[in-house]
């Protein structure tokens, strides 16, 4: 999956990386076939070539050698608001068949059944970019018909990679 | 300045306080200090709660949170914050990272508010009435809008600063910067103290200016297990452990027995753990330089 997943990447393009499985596809892009791929962290990280596999999305390994390291009003307002960014790559607890991405809650927001870690950069990475991907692990509680809570909206979403194969949208959208 | 005396002097119940740093320069000391004092009522502000708002949210330092992302970063979730929140018992105010950042920046400028293009098709908006929406005078769009945050005090950790409180920081910068300026009060606390030609030689590198500090402490090894870039580096097997511990309030109250009540001060939480410093120490990558003449 995380293979698949790093081969949507093209040399050269600019991604911002968001946590977890993302970013193990993006490494492995960076390592493989996309040397000239630009990894953009919304910790501040530009151009970043991690010598080791960043265990969070503000590992220090990610500012030694990057070609530059900004503030994050910087990073998500003349980066990603501004239009910079090409790819936007995002994992998710829970995603629906219209590719919205739940991060915040399992069960109703006021009373959680489980309480998940919220957006991040997540709500503005699935809105931003000009190409948006996700990949997650399919299983019927993750892949529900309506995610629980829209924390990334899918409209934008081109497409979802998961461990049991990959999709795009129909000609309906 | 002691940490002790700039908690006491600086921080109190029922105050907004924010512990700034993405991931990086985390002031865990303060944290703790904050945690022995035993401060109360306090609105807890932050991107990343982190272990440390984990740590003060079990030992009854927070009414309310404002956060954007709750997560154990890297591994998986906080549990003290699922517990307080999946059992009704904490106030939660909740943005996204860049709602988070844009509110810093509207308190730095000394704005009600800022624009930002964010939050349509989310369900943020429905949870959070906080978060508002305003047409452009000049193209007639809609502009998502987030409130100003002006913090009654903000810590930021550091690398370094002289004695005024001039103060340099390198690798990743967060929003300490905004945080501090939207502050009413600012304690800074660093890794070393050093002469004011220090900074002079280098002034593009310092965030934040002395005319917005309120207190310079130093305290080495004051962001562990958060990591100073050219200092230490994340401690990754504490915030692994933190997963069990965090999981077990009685393991998590062992924890801050041995770790923040029991003890005095942070050069004692440094002391007792001697392997902190051959296991973590940054080893050495010096930056070209730049010429500043004219």
């Amino acid at each position: 999956m995380t293979a698949v997943a790093s081969r949507e990447l093209r040399d050269g393009e600019v991604v911002f990386v968001g946590i977890g499985l993302p970013n193990l596809a993006c490494n492995l892009a960076l390592r493989t076939h996309a040397p000239s791929l630009v990894l953009i962290y919304e910790s501040g990280a530009v151009g970043a070539v991690p010598e080791r596999l960043p265990v969070s999305i503000g590992d220090p390994a990610l500012v030694t050698g990057s070609l530059m390291v900004c503030g994050m009003a910087d990073v998500f307002q003349l980066f990603l608001q501004n239009g910079r960014i090409e790819v936007g790559f995002l994992g998710g607890a829970q995603v629906d068949r219209y590719a919205n991405i739940n991060t915040t809650v399992i069960g109703s927001y006021a009373k959680p059944k489980v309480r998940l870690p919220g957006s991040g950069g997540a709500a503005e990475i699935a809105i931003h970019p000009h190409r948006i991907l996700i990949v997650s692990k399919i299983s019927p509680r993750t892949f529900p018909e309506r995610v629980d809570f829209v924390t990334s909206p899918g409209q934008r979403v081109a497409k979802v990679i998961t461990d049991q194969g990959v999709f795009e949208r129909d000609a309906s959208g | 300045m002691s940490l002790k005396d700039a908690v006491a002097r600086f921080v109190h119940d029922g105050d907004t306080l924010v512990i700034e740093g993405f991931t990086h320069l985390i002031s865990f000391a303060a944290g703790h200090e904050i945690i022995r004092q035993r401060r109360r009522e306090l609105t807890l502000c932050r991107l990343t709660p982190d272990l440390i708002y984990d740590q003060m949210i079990a030992a009854g330092c927070a009414k309310k949170l404002v956060f954007s992302w709750a997560g154990n970063p890297g591994v998986g979730s906080l549990h003290a914050f699922r517990r307080a929140v999946e059992g009704g018992k904490l106030e939660l105010e909740e943005y996204s990272h860049f709602g988070m950042v844009a509110r810093f920046a509207a308190g730095a400028a000394r704005l009600p508010f800022w624009t930002l293009r964010d939050y349509a098709g989310t369900d943020l908006p429905r949870v959070n009435p906080r978060i508002k929406s305003v047409t452009c005078p000049y193209t007639g769009e809609s502009l998502a809008t987030v409130p100003a945050l002006n913090p009654d005090v903000t810590v930021v950790h550091a690398q370094r600063a002289d004695a005024h409180g001039n103060t340099q920081i390198w690798g990743l910068l967060g929003v300490q910067k905004e945080a501090a300026f939207a502050s009413q009060r600012v304690i800074v606390v660093v890794e070393e103290l050093v002469d004011e030609r220090v900074i002079r030689s280098d002034p593009n590198r310092t965030l934040i200016p002395a005319a917005i500090v309120s207190a310079v402490v130093v305290e080495p090894w004051g962001a562990h297990p958060s990591y100073a870039q050219g200092y230490y580096d994340r401690d990754n097997d504490f915030y692994v452990a933190w997963e069990a511990i965090s999981r077990d309030p009685a393991a998590l109250a062992r924890y801050l027995d041995e770790f923040v009540y029991g003890i005095p001060d942070r050069a004692t939480y440094i002391e007792q753990q001697p392997a902190l410093a051959k296991r973590l120490t940054a080893r050495a990558q010096v930056c070209a330089g730049v010429n500043y003449g004219f």
